[in-house]
């Protein structure tokens, strides 16, 4: 038997008799879910309409190159895919995704770049904006994306994750293990850079 | 405007994906996580319009109307057209009446026609042969342009040759006047024009002895102040100091750096040169410490946030922030 048909047959098998709506579950109610084999893939599923458009959006704002991003989320969800059953789920799961995320795009950004600094590798994806520009971008957003290049990558991070995501320090500070005032002053730093880098373009 | 964008809460990605990206993305992620891959995010649907028109095909041929073929065929319509006495309105013109008059009703009428003309024509040729051969009374008459021509050239022929011989002498001196006076005009009018061009003043060549006089003029200044030539004086000074520094080059022996270790200074480091003399002393050890932040306590982290706020000092994030998260 080949490997798609024992598949279809292992979920036809574990096919629950009760049918779960899982769009309409919390997150806390979800993830108690990722414990049961039979509804591990469907709530997996879940996770994924949820937050691959968050990740990818995320990705793209730290990486810019559409296909890095896509890689980096890819490799995220496959972690958490193979993570899912050993996680003790204390905290949220858009934290936990968060953190997997972090963890890939930094481990991709030493594979691909291991004797370039991450800021050299900043500038680097400044060439990016150009070539990849959506088209419902406006000039300021195009602007301060390609300031946000030429930040450190640390500053950056903590940026993008304020920002953005909408993280308040204590949380970034737990999702990077970092303390919340070395955050807070990292990121006035990023905000004093990004003001004047908006200035001068 | 600048400002606010970053002061504000939570800003918009300007990147957003496709529903089919994303889809062949979740499709990837399922297939390498071993799952059964499934369409997470719905496609949007094409619209469909539902009262649509069955096609028409429309043949166009070259001199006819247009007309569908799938169209029903009108044949009352038709046949009305066709029984429909042709009705023109006419309306009376002198144009049309001329015309009228002209158009042949019928082929045979035409023929008739056609011979009546053409006997016409050759009754006319007829009656003016005969008025011509009445006129004369001789068959081959010559016409009476050529005797007459023939008679003026006969006289022509002669009279030249009589006139050139008996007015040769008499008519010499015209003839000569006559070319004389030609000729004389054309000297006249250069005389004139010759006294007219005395009097105009040479404008282009006293401006061209100028401007040869300025360019040899020039020439002159720049060999004297540009490209000054020497003086006999100084070329032998030249000369001689060349001459008197390669003797000295000759005479100089190569002088070698030969000191010895005794001449040598040596400094011996203090501690303020701990980081030196530790690089010298291949020690890899730093021993100079720095602030850690994360491990002072909480009002000089605080104190330490405020000075750089201020921009006294600048704090660097710890290393240990890219290790990866224990879950």
């Amino acid at each position: 038997m080949s490997l798609p048909e024992r598949q279809q047959s292992e979920r036809v098998l574990r096919k629950p008799a009760v049918s779960i709506n899982f769009e309409k579950l919390e997150e806390k109610h979800l993830v108690t879910y990722f414990s049961k084999p039979e509804f591990k893939q469907d709530a997996y599923r879940e996770v994924l309409r949820r937050y691959q458009h968050e990740i990818y959006r995320y990705m793209r704002n730290l990486l810019v190159s559409s296909q890095d991003a896509e890689a980096v989320t890819a490799q995220t969800f496959i972690s958490l895919w193979n993570k899912i059953a050993s996680v003790k789920w204390n905290a949220a799961l858009r934290f936990t995704i968060y953190r997997l995320a972090s963890n890939e795009v930094i481990s991709f950004l030493r594979s691909n770049n291991k004797s370039v600094d991450f800021d050299q590798a900043q500038q680097e994806m400044s060439k990016f904006l150009e070539l990849e520009q959506d088209v419902n971008t406006s000039l300021l957003e195009v602007k301060l994306q390609k300031a946000l290049c030429y930040l450190p990558f640390k500053q950056k991070l903590v940026f993008v994750l304020s920002s953005f995501e909408g993280f308040d320090f204590d949380e970034i500070a737990e999702l990077t293990q970092s303390d919340s005032l070395t955050l807070e002053s990292t990121f006035e730093h990023a905000k004093k850079k990004l003001d004047i880098y908006l200035g001068v373009m | 405007m600048l400002m606010t964008t970053l002061n504000s809460k939570k800003l918009d990605s300007p990147y957003q994906a496709e529903i089919d990206k994303m889809n062949d993305l979740a499709f990837r992620i399922q297939s390498a996580a071993g799952l059964n891959p499934q369409e997470i995010f719905p496609r949007k649907q094409i619209p469909v319009i539902e009262n649509r028109v069955s096609p028409v095909q429309l043949s166009v041929e070259f001199g006819v109307s247009n007309r569908s073929l799938e169209a029903p065929v009108c044949k009352e319509k038709n046949t009305d057209m066709v029984n429909e006495p042709v009705s023109l309105k006419t309306e009376s013109t002198d144009y049309q009446t001329t015309v009228q008059d002209n158009v042949v009703e019928d082929k045979l009428n035409y023929e008739v026609k056609q011979l009546e003309t053409i006997q016409k024509d050759a009754t006319e040729v007829e009656s003016s042969e005969i008025t011509s051969t009445d006129l004369t009374g001789e068959l081959d008459i010559p016409s009476p342009v050529i005797p007459e021509v023939k008679d003026e050239t006969t006289k022509t022929e002669i009279t030249p040759v009589v006139v050139e011989s008996e007015l040769a002498e008499d008519e010499e001196p015209k003839v000569i006047s006559k070319v004389d006076t030609q000729h004389e005009r054309p000297a006249k009018e250069e005389n004139k024009i010759e006294q007219q061009t005395s009097f105009q003043f040479p404008w282009a060549s006293i401006l061209g002895l100028v401007a040869t006089a300025v360019a040899v003029f020039g020439a002159y200044w720049v060999w004297n102040n540009i490209q000054k030539p020497a003086s006999v004086e100084d070329v032998v000074q030249n000369v001689s100091n060349q001459t008197r520094l390669a003797e000295e080059k000759a005479n100089i022996k190569p002088v070698v750096n030969t000191l010895q270790p005794e001449q040598l200074e040596f400094y011996e480091l203090t501690e303020e040169h701990e980081v030196l003399n530790a690089v010298l002393s291949n020690n890899t050890e730093n021993k100079i410490g720095y602030l850690d932040f994360v491990a002072s306590e909480e009002p000089s982290k605080i104190s330490m946030v405020e000075l750089e706020k201020k921009g006294f000092i600048v704090l660097e994030l710890e290393d240990h922030l890219f290790d990866p998260i224990r879950l």
